[in-house]
């Protein structure tokens, strides 16, 4: 308040009211989220149902089963599913934009969503016997524990990683597993399945279900927390190699364990809502527009905005041609863009990812 | 692998080379009486001069479309049919004709045109598709093989405004092409004594509320308002739940699925992979109905397995119409 403080604390006041207006943001599109849809739930109604599983008998109830299961099983694990996604993608992007220090850099970038996307598309056209019974979800997830696997055999030199070879390694492997999945795709006997499958490629959260989202709660918010105390290495990591070996960071080991968090959280997240396109890319960007590249501001404000950006993408796919959907990738994109676009006139953009 | 391709070759050839001994023993110049025929089709106009003999079908229903004209012998070339059950009685005829491609598609341009078809049937522009590979119609049509699409699916916009009654004049249409019209007119009469019967059975009934799907736990892979598979509900005494969204084939968002309160379940049914013989009805409708949890459909696991050759034109339509009524006004049936 005093016009004693020091820049610095003025900075952390700013910083603290920017996190609490997007914690704001993120629950009342949460909420949002959760009041409209496809059918038409009377706004008490729904809140009551949520109310009424919280704590069940504090409200009279007045509802069908049919809204119960609307607002339950679909309309609020969805919400909760598209602040994983939101979250989760754009921090990924973030830490791969600084481990690579490219600023073009995003969640796809390693291979990892293409090997989740074969084994997704294996599933789709092969039917869950082809991987051993293995769920869509699940087929998913193995495809992105092979790219990885893949990507570091490949990327990786007596123990070293170097951010070009991941890079060549990532963006090669992706090549292949999207030649491969085009292949199992060419083989459908059928249109319907293949659209179905473009349709899934192209990132949906109509899946959503309570039972999806425990898993990429527990990653998310253990990556989260790990990369948020490795915030003075990530700074270091993402002003270059030197800087970071001269303050004593150990750039190896750092590296393949950001590539290995990065790739297990991609391989999650895809696994249950597909590749939704473009929140890795510049969530992260419009971040640092805000606060900086320091990580330890830059990542929360990445995962409030990510989780934020992702649930209104959401609700938007969920409501422009309703009752029928939307590919999130289409929306991410038709709104991300002219709004990054406006971003990048305001601001000054060279001190993007690297820490000035 | 010199000298596989040598063989590959040869196989090629001596495929094409089969001529079908079938070709009927026509006399010889006199031109046939009736020809030349013109019919329209997708805006453009064919002219035979005499009924084509040498035939090839897309996607099955095309086949059996002329196999319920009694035109079988005409066909020297199919596609591969392995999604679903047979028509009864079509497997033999199906066997006895040479199998030019090992998909639901048409071959490729190269080989289709080796064909030295006199006529191509189809029920989709997408096999004419030079993007895809395919000889595109006029292509085909500059080679002697003028192209017919059933169903008037001749975009995909096209496709929205399909009724059955397209299905009917395509059977006119290719009584007149082969020269016997007198056949298709005794096939139309027999077929809309058919749907008339099923209208009269089904009429004063209430109609059954019908969610068509093919799977999926969100967006539910449903079927819209417009399109063959709306107008086969329609036609069989059922209400389709999305009568309102206008599309045919698309995704619809689980909520919609789950207010929507239908009484039966209709899964398309079909194989994936080629050569692969297990549809997944029972995996589809279990996804379908567990979003549908509180719909009477849940309660009495009513479900109809609708083979997906029936949602493409072609005289399987109308047989489905006459399934699916039975299906879904089993009392109707009973005198």
């Amino acid at each position: 308040m005093s016009a004693q403080k020091t820049p610095a604390a003025r900075g952390n006041g700013r910083f603290a009211l920017l996190v609490a207006v997007l914690a704001v943001s993120v629950v009342a599109s949460t909420w949002l989220a959760v009041s409209i849809g496809a059918v038409h739930v009377a706004l008490p109604q729904a809140w009551a149902i949520v109310a009424d599983r919280l704590v069940p008998g504090l409200v009279p109830r007045t509802w069908t089963p049919v809204h119960e299961q609307i607002v339950w099983q679909f309309r609020l694990p969805r919400a909760l599913l598209a602040l994983l996604v939101g979250a989760g993608l754009a921090v990924v992007g973030a830490v791969l934009q600084a481990l690579v220090r490219n600023p073009l850099a995003d969640p796809f970038l390693l291979g990892i969503s293409s090997g989740a996307s074969f084994g997704a598309v294996v599933v789709f056209i092969m039917g869950a016997s082809a991987l051993g019974g293995l769920s869509l979800s699940a087929a998913a997830f193995a495809g992105a524990l092979l790219a990885l696997a893949l990507v570091y055999v490949l990327a990786q030199r007596s123990g070293r990683l170097t951010p070009s070879r991941l890079v060549l390694a990532g963006v090669a492997l992706a090549y292949l597993f999207q030649a491969a999945y085009s292949f199992v795709l060419q083989q459908a006997q059928s249109g319907r399945a293949a659209q179905q499958v473009l349709f899934w490629l192209m990132g949906s959260l109509g899946g959503a279900r309570w039972e999806m989202l425990p898993l990429p709660s527990v990653v998310l918010a253990a990556g989260l927390t790990y990369l948020l105390l490795q915030h003075r290495p990530l700074n270091a990591l993402s002003a270059g190699e030197e800087t970071a070996v001269s303050l004593g960071v150990n750039v190896h080991r750092l590296r393949i364990t950001l590539f290995v968090l990065t790739s297990l959280l991609v391989g999650v997240l895809v696994a249950t809502s597909g590749a939704v396109a473009f929140v890795g890319l510049i969530v992260p960007h419009a971040a640092r527009l805000l606060v900086g590249a320091d990580h330890r501001r830059m990542l929360p404000v990445t995962a409030l905005l990510g989780a934020a950006f992702l649930q209104l993408v959401d609700v938007a796919a969920r409501m422009v041609v309703a009752p029928q959907e939307l590919a999130l990738s289409i929306v991410t994109a038709l709104f991300g863009v002219p709004f990054f676009l406006w971003l990048l006139r305001r601001r000054s953009v060279d001190r993007a990812v690297t820490v000035t | 692998m010199k000298k596989l391709l040598v063989l590959a070759m040869a196989l090629t050839l001596a495929a094409c080379g089969q001529v079908p001994a079938t070709r009927e023993a026509e006399p010889a110049a006199a031109p046939q009486a009736g020809f030349p025929v013109t019919v329209s089709n997708c805006g453009r106009t064919l002219t035979f001069d005499k009924p084509p003999a040498k035939v090839v079908t897309g996607y099955h229903p095309a086949l059996e479309t002329l196999f319920a004209l009694g035109l079988g012998d005409r066909v020297a070339g199919r596609t591969n049919f392995s999604e679903s059950a047979f028509l009864p009685g079509h497997k033999e005829p199906y066997d006895r004709i040479p199998e030019i491609s090992p998909t639901i598609m048409l071959p490729q341009k190269e080989l289709m045109l080796a064909q030295g078809a006199d006529f191509v049937l189809d029920n989709s522009i997408a096999s004419f598709d030079a993007a895809g590979g395919y000889a595109t119609v006029e292509e085909l049509d500059a080679a002697g093989a003028p192209v017919y699409i059933m169903g008037g699916w001749c975009s995909p916009e096209a496709a929205l405004e399909f009724t059955l009654d397209d299905t009917l004049t395509d059977l006119r249409n290719l009584g007149a092409i082969f020269g016997v019209p007198d056949r298709a007119d005794q096939l139309i009469n027999e077929l809309r004594a058919d749907l008339d019967d099923v209208r009269e059975r089904v009429g004063g009934r209430p109609p059954v509320k019908v969610l068509a799907t093919d799977g999926g736990k969100g967006p539910v892979n449903a079927y819209g308002g417009a399109g063959v598979t709306h107008q086969l509900i329609t036609a069989a005494g059922g209400q389709n739940v999305l009568a309102d969204v206008k599309a045919d084939y698309t995704e619809v968002n689980p909520e919609a699925i789950a207010a929507a309160q239908p009484d039966a379940v209709v899964i398309s049914e079909y194989a994936t992979l080629r050569g692969e013989k297990k549809p997944t009805v029972a995996a589809k409708a279990a996804d379908t109905l567990s979003v549908a949890a509180n719909s009477p459909a849940a309660k009495d696991d009513r479900v109809f397995a609708l083979p997906v050759a029936a949602q493409h034109p072609g005289y399987r339509n109308l047989l489905a119409v006459v399934d699916l009524a039975r299906f879904l006004h089993p009392d109707a049936f009973q005198r």
